[in-house]
């Protein structure tokens, strides 16, 4: 077997890195292990906790006079961070820090004061709010929210305060009167019903604007997502519960909407990912992001504003953890992987900086997902991210991301599959590393600039008993530059914008079939010797121009344009993408959104099917989708939606499948390979959901879709791939005393179609007949349902000042036989009496029983 | 082939495990940082405070650029010569603090005996740590010799030719053409071509700023502020009041922590007094810094 060249990181190297950055990640969370983090100064003299702080590299001076042994800590300060857990520290006992002349803190008596600790929520869902501004009026001071919803302010006189609460650019409330009293915290919370009203004013922070928008989105929160019965802690296995979306079997890449797999835009922290997934090979299991890094999923299925944009089914927009949300740094063990995070602060807080890290070999998971034993997968991903802000209005941050994967088989077994038999490897490599500057002008506008630069290298190679070779090598290679602006203008919120990319990418393709199996109109007719050198190259640039305006005092309007281009597809392929988002408060907490658009893709510059002899790029499709979506909050904070959506696609681009052994390792050289090739597709369906909590304790969730997705093919719908007509889902969280917590999820769908398989009697040249396996109508037939349902037990314990996490998944908990696909098949009695097809359904995910421990601190 | 990649992970982990070892190392406090010994019989003294440019040359070559620059921590041997463009402070092996004015130049001759050929300098005899000198410091002076009797003093030779002996505490010896004249605490010797004579100088003022400027601060850390307070006047020249009676023994109660780095003599009244709840008040008049109790803070409105 030839070898492919050698990619940024050769497997070794690419093992030894992952040793290294592992350790260096452990060794910097064990030295800061020694800070200790906000917990450990509770009961303790604040002369002991002043000198964990020195010890932390606070440069304190205090004296005796103001800090005696008397002084207690009595509540556990809530920053993560030295110089404000000091404030914390302090404040209680009417203390306050001066900057000493030549540098360092000094400790000493201040006026009475207070200080504002409060939470944010959704007014609907109870959620708790990320990226509120919380702005005390005439005072200066402003804060945002975490994703806990949290907030706290710096020690402010004793007095009484009016409290602003912004998002995205629109005052959604205020609490007036608030009293601040002296060395007391007054606590308060504010639920923000949605859709806010508009408002002229902007706050300094605010880029994004997530509450208010007239396009549809869910989100969700690092708590939320931490709770999840999740594979290996995949940041996007929670959407696969979401309303609208599938997935194939074992696969983590997510189908929105009836749309592919590849339609879903992926952004962290703004950069766009391409095919941001682990074991690709195996289906791509696990997405690159782990959840632990995750602050903030943001989610929207189509109908999404025009600064989105290159897929046309759904956006999940990652924000990644804010250093400090979660104690000073951790370390995970789980059936799947190991994990370590380290983060700081520097320059007296105004910097953080985090740094996490992920080595996972899940052989566990390759057995439950009936992938062949003789594989051996190793992966890891690293993610690291810096932010100073440089003033008052400018914050600037810097991150990396880089992933690993060798997928391969032993030297000792033999693939074993109906097709695949032989020798298998594949290597993905991907390093990303992005800088963003986040700017406020003035009171009324906002940018932000992305200056990224990416590269992704892919190598495949595998053998089948000397009838196969396949050497795949591809590299791609990102450097971009996009800006977002957001203005505040008479009313309206303008938001405009431009993303420019210089593209490049070699393709170093070549397959040798020497004897392919023969199926009547489905394989090759005969040797197909394979041999491609592309190395395509060119720009990419999206302009986007975006007004959100009120129309009278109940409705709020949203209309964008989008322009893209690209060069490297070598056919200039321009496209304009008109979109419209209608919001109308029909009040009693309902609100009905209308949108309309067209979403473009255009082919990457990564995605060329050369495995399938493709050799230039396609029109980019288009999807013009439409939606009504109506949602109320009823008592008790129980929330229904309703939503219906039509999606057309036309200049479909014409996509490579297996009719059987969608998984198979060298998918180009099955002989039941086919290429689809719809003249356009009518995806069709109705989302209902409802969720709401029960008391303190219990909150649920559910929904049902029933949906259509449909390709025209010679003059015939046929169901696309995906398509499931009925979908439940529904799940519960449950949180007891004692740190303990147990979350269900479950759910139900249609199975989904597949294409029959039967005996044809042909006759030969010499007059004889035989009985031959044919192929019936594509997807006329529907594999059985799926059940799932996932359980995850867990317990926090607070020891000392750490946080141990340990949890149970029991995923497909009660074993339910669920079929992922046919895998293969095998005639029976060929000349005898009674012949038939035997078929090979290759089993989904069988009952798997994870378990994971984690220690913050 | 498994046994070729578990040596290469093998190395790969000893390799890690040496730059781990390497970098904490380095990133451990005191670890791999010799510390300077002042002990050394042949060594004159370190620099523990350097106030602006200045250099060991070489007096038969002029370029200042040929010399080798002083920095904190630097050891000074016998046979050198320091020339200062701005002020040094000098941590001598005898115990002795120097200070080293601005435009001063001193030839090294032994470990307690040093010439001053140019600009002026500062003895203080009682080292920050308290300690007494273990041996007589000698200066010679366009031809005079003095030697310090545990004080406080300045010398400084003016125009080449004229020496100005000032002593703020204690006394020092004066020999010269006519023998040798003791100079008290509040003294002042000028001795010239034209003679000598011994004149009142006072102890605090503008003359003695450059002195304060290049004090090394004391470690604070477990002082009491009484202590730091006392040490602060001495260096000073000012006298030291409370203004309530009690506040002299509250003073020695409370002790100080952490310190202040890049803290100088002449700020640290400012930052330390209000750590201690105290606030003071200096009159020029009489050189006296009075001491009292902070007035309570007063809210501030919203």
């Amino acid at each position: 077997m030839s070898r492919g060249r050698t990619g940024w990181l050769a497997p070794a190297r690419g093992t030894g890195m992952a040793l290294l950055t592992l350790s260096l990640v452990i060794w910097a969370s064990v030295s800061v292990a020694a800070a200790r983090p906000a917990g450990v100064y509770q009961g303790r003299p604040l002369a002991e906790a002043l000198r964990r702080l020195q010890d932390r590299g606070l440069t304190i001076f205090y004296s005796s006079e103001l800090v005696h042994p008397g002084m207690m800590v009595r509540e556990r300060p809530l920053s993560p961070w030295p110089r404000e857990i000091l404030d914390e520290l302090l404040f209680p006992f009417g203390l306050q820090v001066r900057h000493a002349p030549g540098g360092g803190l000094l400790i000493v008596k201040g006026p009475p004061r207070g200080r504002v600790v409060g939470l944010v929520r959704d007014a609907a869902t109870a959620h708790p709010l990320d990226g509120v501004t919380v702005t005390l009026e005439g005072t200066g001071v402003v804060v945002q929210t975490g994703p806990d919803g949290g907030f706290h302010t710096v020690p402010l006189p004793v007095g009484a305060y009016t409290i602003r609460f912004s998002r995205g650019g629109a005052v959604v409330g205020r609490l007036e009167h608030v009293a601040v009293t002296a060395t007391r915290s007054t606590r308060v919370r504010f639920d923000v019903a949605r859709p806010e009203m508009a408002s002229e004013e902007i706050t300094v922070d605010g880029h994004r604007s997530p509450g208010r928008e007239p396009a549809p989105h869910h989100y969700l929160t690092r708590a939320q997502i931490g709770g999840e019965p999740l594979l290996a802690h995949d940041a996007l296995g929670g959407f696969r519960r979401a309303a609208g979306v599938t997935s194939a079997t074992g696969s983590a890449r997510l189908s929105v909407r009836g749309g592919n797999d590849d339609e879903v835009l992926i952004l962290l922290d703004g950069l766009e990912l391409y095919d941001p997934f682990h074991l690709k090979d195996g289906g791509g299991s696990l997405s690159v992001i782990d959840s632990r890094i995750v602050g903030l999923e943001d989610y929207r299925a189509g109908d999404f504003p025009v600064e989105y944009g290159g897929r046309m089914s759904g956006v999940i927009d990652i924000t990644s953890v804010m250093a400090g949300e979660d104690g000073l740094g951790s370390l995970g063990l789980s059936t799947t992987d190991q994990r370590g995070a380290t983060q700081g602060t520097f320059l007296d807080g105004r910097g953080s900086w985090l740094a996490s890290g992920r080595l996972g070999r899940p052989t566990t998971l390759v057995d439950q997902l009936n992938l062949d034993p003789a594989f051996d997968p190793r992966f890891y991903d690293f993610f690291s991210k810096a932010r100073v802000s440089l003033n008052d209005t400018s914050r600037l941050s810097a991150h990396f991301l880089t992933t690993f994967d060798d997928f391969q088989s032993s030297e000792d077994a033999r693939v074993t599959t109906t097709f695949d038999r032989g020798d298998f490897r594949s290597r993905h490599t991907s390093r990303y590393g992005w800088v963003t500057l986040d700017k406020v002008w003035g009171t009324r506008s906002s940018s932000r600039s992305v200056l990224s630069i990416g590269a992704i290298d892919d190598e495949r190679e595998g053998t089948r008993d000397a009838q196969v070779d396949v050497n795949d090598v591809r590299s791609t290679q990102r450097f971009g530059f996009k800006q977002d602006w957001m203005l505040h203008r008479a009313g309206h919120l303008f938001k405009v914008g431009f993303e420019l990319e210089k593209l490049s990418a070699t393709y170093d393709y070549a397959s040798n079939l020497l004897a392919p199996v023969v199926f009547s109109g489905v394989s090759p007719a005969g040797p197909v010797n394979r041999a491609l050198n592309l190395e395509p190259s060119g720009t990419s640039l999206a302009v986007y121009l975006d007004d959100r305006l009120p129309v009278g005092k109940t409705v709020t309007a949203e209309l964008g344009l989008r322009w893209d281009g690209e060069t490297y597809t070598g056919a200039g392929y321009r496209t304009v993408s008109p979109r419209a988002n209608l919001l109308w408060e029909l009040g009693s907490g309902s609100q009905l959104r209308v949108a309309w658009g067209y979403f473009h893709q255009a082919q990457r510059i990564s995605e060329l099917q050369v495995e399938d002899g493709v050799s230039t790029f396609g029109r980019p499709q288009r999807a013009e989708q439409r939606s009504i979506t109506l949602s109320r909050r009823l008592a008790g904070d129980l929330r229904i939606e309703g939503a219906l959506y039509e999606k057309r696609i036309t200049d479909i681009l014409p996509r490579f499948e297996n009719l059987v052994d969608p998984f198979s390792f060298l998918p180009e050289t099955n002989p039941t390979r086919v290429r689809v090739a719809p003249a356009r597709s009518s995806i069709r369906g109705l989302e209902l959901s409802a969720s709401g909590p029960v008391g303190e304790s219990l909150a649920w969730w559910g929904h049902y879709t029933l949906a259509s997705a449909r390709d025209r093919i010679d003059a015939a719908w046929v169901p696309r791939s995906l398509d499931q007509r009925h979908t439940v889902q529904a799940g519960f969280r449950y949180r007891m005393p004692a740190g303990w917590a147990v979350d269900v999820a479950g759910g139900y769908h249609t199975g989904r179609p597949s294409t029959p398989i039967g005996l044809t009697e042909v006759s030969g040249l010499d007059g004889a007949s035989s009985l031959e396996p044919t192929f019936g109508p594509r997807n006329s037939v529907r594999l059985p349902g799926y059940r799932r349902l996932d359980i995850r037990i867990s317990r926090t314990l607070s020891v000392r000042a750490t946080r141990i996490h340990v949890y149970v998944d029991l995923l497909n908990a009660l074993d339910a036989t669920n079929v992922c696909c046919v895998e293969g098949f095998s005639v029976l009695n060929p000349t005898g009496e009674s012949p038939g097809i035997r078929l090979r359904r290759r089993p989904g995910l069988s009952r798997l029983v994870s378990a994971g421990l984690s220690w913050t601190f | 082939m498994r046994r070729h990649r578990r040596q290469r992970a093998g190395m790969l982990l000893v390799l890690a495990a040496g730059v781990l070892m390497a970098v904490g190392w380095f990133a451990w406090p005191g670890w791999g940082v010799p510390e300077i010994s002042p002990q050394d019989p042949a060594v004159f003294g370190r620099v523990v405070l350097s106030g602006g440019p200045a250099w060991v040359v070489d007096p038969s070559r002029a370029p200042v650029s040929s010399a080798a620059p002083l920095r904190t921590g630097t050891q000074l041997l016998p046979g050198a010569t320091v020339r200062t463009e701005g002020q040094l402070a000098l941590s001598l092996r005898t115990g002795h603090s120097l200070r080293l004015d601005r435009g001063t130049q001193v030839r090294i001759q032994a470990p307690a005996a040093f010439v001053l050929e140019r600009g002026a300098v500062y003895v203080d005899s009682v080292s920050p740590a308290g300690s007494s000198p273990t041996r007589t410091l000698v200066i010679e002076v366009a031809g005079r010799t003095i030697r310090d009797v545990g004080t406080q003093f300045e010398v400084r030779l003016m125009d080449g030719a004229e020496v100005r002996v000032r002593v703020r505490e204690g006394a020092v010896l004066f020999d010269g053409e006519t023998g040798s004249t003791r100079v008290k605490r509040g003294q002042e010797l000028h001795a010239s071509v034209a003679g000598l004579s011994v004149v009142p100088a006072p102890l605090a003022g503008p003359d003695w700023d450059w002195v304060a400027e290049v004090t090394p601060m004391i470690n604070l850390d477990g002082r009491t502020v009484r202590s730091y307070l006392d040490w602060l006047v001495r260096e000073r020249g000012w006298r030291l009041v409370f203004d309530d009676p009690g506040l002299a023994n509250q003073a020695s109660e409370i002790r100080l922590s952490g310190d202040l780095e890049g803290a100088t003599l002449v700020g640290s009244l400012d930052a330390i007094l209000p750590t201690c709840d105290l606030a003071h008040q200096f009159d020029p008049a009489d050189a006296t810094l009075h001491v009292r109790r902070a007035v309570p803070a007063q809210p501030i409105a919203p």
